[in-house]
């Protein structure tokens, strides 16, 4: 065997062993190497049979990572001392419904969440103007969910111990997207992450781990998740610009409200009498939608945003007001469907929330 | 009754310690050294590395002390020696026990007479 297989057997061990022993405080886990790395290097010194199985045996009669590791938990008094089977459930009583089984139906649970929340914000009209979060939050809430549960199915018996973290990992991610998406939709998303988390919790008490050792994990991929999520807005606002210089703006297929025109510069065919100028622009119909929306649209075809005028009870008869939801254009001037310079203003008469 | 595995278990580990200081008293070893005398008598170790737990925990009692030294043959060596804290306890345990195992085997071997 040469110098290189031995080191890849010996270190493959160590880091095993540093795998198991991630809830115990670092000095600890540190001393305990080392005590098995000397051990290692003494036994083969010692030994005058340097072949793959002679390390092998070596390795054998030291034993399990995770019979060090438990030795290692119970010698050193940790809270986590207890042995796995003698773990208290937190819900669910043994002989009706183990522990196990409770991460499980969570797990599964926290899927057809995240799931629904996704589906929710896709289909649900005033969340999906807000482009291009319904896309991202189906594909992404769902991966995640599915991240949460693989979690819990990975971290049985026998496995490695990490595989808490991927739970705790999905969780944050979601939690991270529902706060750059507070105001709009992350609500959605909460449940999905709440009951993920309390997986977490289960398998991290069935394991003997340290939820709090968990935590940075978490915090670490909700930051992730922000920022991603940040970055591709910023990518989406640099698509608005462009598609807005190119005149032709090109909107989602979900995008679409009730008797909306195509909005458009492009000749179509109209009378020769309408001067047909790259710079007059038709305005939109904007009447009936979100405000966000509607300023959306009159900016995509090159006319300036305005400020908007809020209606209340009062300010406009009832039966006017109560025609569109709050916080949906009311009306507009210039009237839709007339051309315009480019660069005009559109003032817009917008129903108070 | 708790089970019979877990009874066995239990007593070699609680044993085990001191027969650790046993091994050190009177002279210092290192780890592996430690290691290779315990398994000279079957039945103490079941597996060599919870030896070094063990030796922590010993450690942090105060019953032992470390110190590196450089090997002839190879990397330094840790070597173990008792500390008075750790003769101590060895002193009460032997005594304590004696009496125990001699109690045990009273019962075993004569227990029908009584």
């Amino acid at each position: 065997m040469n110098e290189n297989e031995r080191r890849d057997l010996i270190e493959g061990y160590l880091e095993r062993l540093s795998e198991e022993l991630d809830d115990i405080p670092a000095s600890a886990r540190r001393e305990l190497i080392e005590d098995v790395r000397s051990h290692i290097e003494e036994a083969w010194a010692a030994s005058e049979d340097h072949s793959r199985a002679a390390l092998l045996n070596i390795l054998e009669r030291l034993g399990e990572p995770e019979t060090l590791a438990r030795e290692e938990r119970d010698r050193s008094g940790l809270p986590s001392a207890l042995p796995e089977q003698k773990q208290v459930p937190l819900i669910a009583q043994s002989g009706t419904l183990s522990n196990r089984a409770v991460e499980w139906v969570l797990g599964i649970v926290g899927v057809a969440l995240s799931i629904a929340g996704a589906l929710f914000v896709w289909v649900s009209g005033p969340f999906a103007s807000v482009w291009p979060f319904p896309a991202l939050a189906l594909v992404m809430w769902v991966i995640l969910g599915f991240a949460g549960l693989a979690g819990v199915a990975l971290d049985g018996e026998g496995g490695s111990r990490r595989w808490g973290l991927l739970t705790w990992g999905a969780t944050g991610a979601l939690l991270g997207s529902a706060i750059v998406g507070l105001l709009e939709f992350g609500l959605f998303v909460l449940p999905s992450a709440v009951v993920l988390a309390l997986a977490g919790v289960l398998g991290d008490r069935r394991r003997g781990r340290n939820t709090l050792r968990q935590l940075p994990v978490a915090a670490a991929a909700g930051a992730a998740s922000l920022v991603l999520i940040l970055a591709t807005l910023v990518v989406a606002a640099a698509i608005y610009q462009y598609s807005r210089v190119e005149a032709s703006p090109k909107y989602p297929s979900y995008v679409t409200a009730p008797a909306r025109p195509v909005p458009t510069t492009e000749a179509t065919g109209a009378p020769s009498t309408r001067p047909s100028s790259a710079q007059q622009v038709e305005i939109p119909n904007v009447i009936g939608l979100p405000e966000a929306e509607a300023r959306r649209l009159i900016l995509a075809v090159g006319l300036t945003i305005t400020q908007a005028n809020y209606q209340g009870p009062g300010d406009t008869p009832d039966e006017a007001l109560n025609r569109v939801p709050p916080g949906h254009v009311l009306s507009q001037t210039p009237a839709p469907g007339t051309l315009a310079p480019r660069g005009t203003a559109v003032h817009l008469a917008v129903r108070e929330q | 009754m708790i089970d019979k595995q877990g009874l066995i278990t239990q007593m070699r580990k609680g044993a085990v310690e001191y027969c650790i200081l046993a091994l050190l008293a009177g002279r210092e070893r290192y780890g592996y050294e430690l290691v290779q005398a315990l398994s000279r008598v079957d039945g103490m170790l079941v597996t060599e590395g919870t030896v070094y737990p063990i030796l922590s925990r010993l450690k942090r009692e105060g019953l032992v002390k470390t110190e590196w030294r450089e090997s002839q043959h190879g990397p330094p060596r840790k070597y173990y020696r008792l500390t008075p804290a750790g003769e101590s306890a060895l002193e009460e345990f032997k005594a304590q026990w004696k009496v125990f195992a001699e109690a045990v085997e009273v019962f075993l071997t004569r227990g029908k007479e009584l």
